[in-house]
């Protein structure tokens, strides 16, 4: 029931506010398509309880479907433009797979020896949803074509479903010998996986919504790796120690669900006022968007703080317990769990790292410096519905500190709860010193002695541009060029030309693709499509060859049922 | 909480750059700036005025104190003194993830100010910054497994003194890996030199070009304060319980920052800033060093 409830929270927060804020964002859309997008809407909204309230597993079956369906619906919009058909096969498909390789765990699992096979499946299918790599394909691809309320919703609210699955019919046989220690380490591995890939892939992007697309397969994959060390500390049989690391690891995955689904709808919603304000969410062509639309840059600034994990807000809780378990897991004396916590402290904490640096370019590409275009020079404050919403589940977010105390206080017996405390009460603490320094500087250099109007100091220009400033993409270069094994970044270079004393533009345009669909999904599908080309040969059109083959086909079943 | 060796610490900490500076000079056989030149920059910078960039918004005001905050408080956590720091059960994540959040806010001030050199050291930041997160955590692994205990106080040498006769490889290894660190966090050379202001080749000093007055005072009094952090953590996880009490700890650990911020001014002095682009590549070698030191501790 517990579960339930947690995994209710952020349908209900994120859902209403994404509400909110989509009557802004399809302001002067036809009404027909106002009735498809919140019929879709407030279908996604209730399948996505069904599936949560589900009785049994045929029911949930049938609701994730219905989940998948209507989202798709939401992701299919502006149907009228190439990239969003695209991105909507993209996502039936992964929808579709999914859904298939949960009913076969679904079968599977009514035999108890399969246990291992059903749960391997139900990676698969929860994986195409959650966003597992590499199944997280659908992701960045689904979350930029969407509306933006819709992203909130299916990125805040929608892929932690897939653990509510795993944790609902999975869990306790996963906790149980001899199963634990296979699935935890699988969710460590793809946890570690998932969340440095993620992170890694959404530092370079340019799009703001596919960053955070990818920053969320990052969260999943934090969210996978608290699991995975719940369930490897329980394989290893060492008293209360263990079910310590366990508690704190398993509510620290929690914990993270929830604060991933505020700090993250509201992220989301912040990326669709800026699409609506300037029209563009390529971050090389915003900038000084913090004057022009302040509610809005300040709410996205303190969203982007919380999820990089940072104190004092609240995305830094659940990590810290996962921190917590970490630590207890490497002085435990059991080879096994201690490997598995050096690995999860040391990939949580390059993660953190990566995702400051992530979120660090956000804001500034997108907020600070001079605007990049006309368009963004131009942009206003979004109507205060939008902004509202965001502050909403910023506000929301704020009261899972003592939200998150509450849950370790009530359902974790405690444990944890005094490095919670700790932490918060510092998180306060942080706040006040800094408005004491505010004002220290305040008293310092008093309003009149600021002089706000002369311009940023740049080596002697006196008129520095917005061409003078780093880009995004120049930010991250030395990141994504560290790590181009991994990213294969491409590059296209357009050179001087003409006369040295006289030469034309040059430009450096880089695009870090997915590797998921063009090194894995695309030669899959494409050895699939050559296999089944073969089965042509059946359809021949003939009439007479399809009836022969129902009763070939209906011979062997009866064969095989009376052999049985 | 101790508070007489808080405020000691705090009030001791502009003297390191001064003895870094005093040392550099000696091998130079310059007469040097002297030791007490911070204190006289900072008395200076906050009679002075705060001028901003047209271009910059709240964050860049913000952002020094925030920073500021962040490192005062992490210091606040630390163990100076006999018993544990203001929080008996703060976690050494928190302590690292508060200056994260300071150097958050550095970055999004420098990125505030849409100059180039600004963005070019604040690029620089997060990437170094990024690489050494998971060194960091390796070594509080590792601390974890040589005191048992989880807190910061416990895990920075509540520790038995046989471990030195025992595990004197593994101790040096990550007393290595974390000096390197510490000369990263805080842009010594070999990382960045803190000499060549106006330069291409510098990181924090890039990102601080706007900021001036009470502002670049606490940005200052901030940097001063992490590297004798640092430096203090160095020292404290170096030394085990002492037979003698935990006073002679105080005496050890206070000289002991003194003695780093002689080490660090000897390093600079003896060698060059490397390229930027071989600094990943050492901090993945220190990673790997910090990685050996715990490995061979669980092993051995």
């Amino acid at each position: 029931m517990q579960t339930k409830l947690l995994f209710t929270l952020p349908i209900a927060a994120v859902g209403a506010a994404a509400a909110l804020h989509a009557t802004a964002y399809l302001h002067g859309e036809a009404k027909k398509h106002l009735f498809r997008f919140w019929a879709f809407f407030l279908a996604t909204l209730a399948s996505m309880l069904a599936v949560v309230y589900a009785p049994g597993k045929i029911s949930f079956l049938l609701a994730w479907e219905a989940m998948g369906l209507s989202s798709a619906g939401l992701v299919a919009f502006e149907n009228t433009e190439k990239p969003v058909r695209r991105a909507t096969w993209i996502y039936l498909l992964a929808c579709h797979a999914g859904a298939c390789a949960l009913m076969l765990a679904g079968v599977l699992l009514n035999n108890p020896d399969a246990f291992l096979a059903a749960f391997f499946c139900a990676i698969v299918g929860f994986g195409l949803k959650i966003g597992f790599p590499p199944f997280h394909v659908w992701l960045p691809e689904a979350h930029p074509a969407a509306p933006a309320p819709a992203s909130a919703v299916m990125s805040g609210a929608m892929i932690p479903l897939g653990f509510y699955g795993l944790l609902n019919f999975f869990w306790p046989v996963c906790t149980a010998v001899p199963y634990n220690t296979t699935a935890g380490l699988t969710l460590i591995a793809l946890g570690v996986a998932g969340a440095i890939g993620g992170i890694l892939f959404a530092l370079p992007q340019v799009n703001l919504k596919k960053l955070l697309a990818f920053s969320s397969v990052e969260n999943m994959g934090v969210i996978a790796m608290g699991l995975g060390l719940a369930l490897v500390a329980n394989s290893r049989d060492g008293g209360s120690l263990f079910s310590e690391i366990y508690v704190l690891s398993f509510t620290g995955a929690l914990a993270h669900v929830l604060n991933h689904a505020l700090l993250k709808g509201a992220l989301f919603l912040g990326a669709g006022s800026i699409l609506r304000q300037t029209g563009t969410l390529d971050q090389d062509r915003l900038g000084g968007l913090m004057k022009r639309m302040p509610f809005t840059g300040t709410l996205f600034t303190l969203n982007a703080l919380g999820l990089a994990g940072l104190p004092p807000l609240n995305g830094f809780l659940g990590e810290l317990l996962i921190y917590t378990a970490g630590f207890l897991a490497v002085r435990s004396g059991s080879p096994l769990l201690v490997a598995a916590g050096f690995t999860v402290l040391a990939a949580l904490a390059f993660t953190g790292g990566l995702a400051a640096a992530a979120y660090c370019k956000a804001i500034a590409a997108t907020f600070l410096g001079e605007p990049r275009s006309k368009a963004a020079a131009d942009a206003v404050e979004t109507p205060k519905r939008m902004w509202i919403a965001q502050l909403a589940l910023f506000l929301g977010s704020v009261a899972m500190i003592p939200g998150t105390i509450f849950i370790v206080h009530t359902f974790a017996v405690g444990i944890g709860e005094n490095v919670l405390l700790t932490a918060a009460t510092i998180g306060g603490a942080l706040v006040l010193l800094t408005a004491a320094l505010v004002a220290l500087r305040r008293f310092l250099c008093p309003r009149g002695a600021v002089k706000p109007q002369c311009p940023t100091w740049d080596c002697g220009y006196h008129e520095p541009t917005a061409r003078m400033a780093y880009t995004a993409t120049a930010f991250t270069q030395p990141l994504a060029d560290l790590f181009a094994f991994a990213l294969r970044p491409r590059k296209h270079l357009i050179p001087f030309r003409g006369h040295p004393a006289t030469p034309t533009d040059a430009a450096l345009v880089t695009e870090t693709d997915d590797r998921a669909l063009a090194g894995f999904w695309r030669p899959l599908f494409t050895f699939f499509a050559r296999v089944f080309q073969r089965a042509h040969l059946l359809q021949s059109g003939s009439l007479h060859l399809y009836i022969l083959l129902i009763l070939i086909t209906v011979v062997v079943l009866l064969v095989a049922a009376f052999a049985s | 909480m101790n508070i007489l060796t808080f405020l000691l610490a705090a009030l001791l900490a502009p003297l390191l750059p001064g003895i870094v500076n005093q040392t550099k000079a000696f091998f130079a056989g310059r007469r040097g700036p002297g030791l007490f030149r911070l204190y006289f920059d900072l008395a200076k910078l906050v009679r002075k005025s705060c001028p901003r960039s047209a271009t910059s918004t709240w964050l860049f005001d913000l952002a020094p104190s925030v920073s500021l905050a962040a490192t005062v408080l992490a210091a606040m956590l630390f163990p100076w003194g006999p018993g544990h720091g203001a929080f008996a059960s703060a976690s050494a994540a928190l302590f690292f993830y508060l200056l994260g959040t300071g150097r958050f806010f550095t970055v999004l001030g420098a990125l505030d100010t849409g100059s180039a050199f600004e963005g070019m050291g604040a690029s620089r930041e997060v990437q170094f910054s990024a690489l050494v997160e998971p060194i960091v955590f390796i070594i509080l692994g590792f601390l974890v497994c040589l005191s048992g205990d989880v807190n910061l106080q416990g895990m920075l040498g509540d520790y038995d003194g046989a471990a030195w006769t025992h595990h004197a490889f593994s101790l040096i290894l990550i007393a290595v890996a974390f000096f390197t660190i510490l000369l990263c966090e805080n842009c010594r050379v070999p990382f960045d030199d803190p000499e060549t202001h106006l330069e291409l080749t510098m990181i924090h000093e890039a990102m601080i070009l706007d900021n001036a007055g009470p502002d670049l005072a606490f940005i200052l009094y901030g940097a001063a304060l992490k590297f004798e952090l640092l430096a203090a953590f160095l020292v404290a996880m170096l030394v085990p319980k002492l037979s003698i009490g935990p006073e002679a700890k105080t005496v050890v650990l206070f000289g002991g920052i003194l003695a780093t911020a002689v080490l660090v001014g000897i390093v600079e002095s003896v060698i060059a800033r490397m390229r930027f682009l071989k600094t990943p590549q050492v901090l993945l070698g220190t990673l790997m060093v910090a990685t050996l030191g715990a490995v061979l501790y669980i092993l051995f």
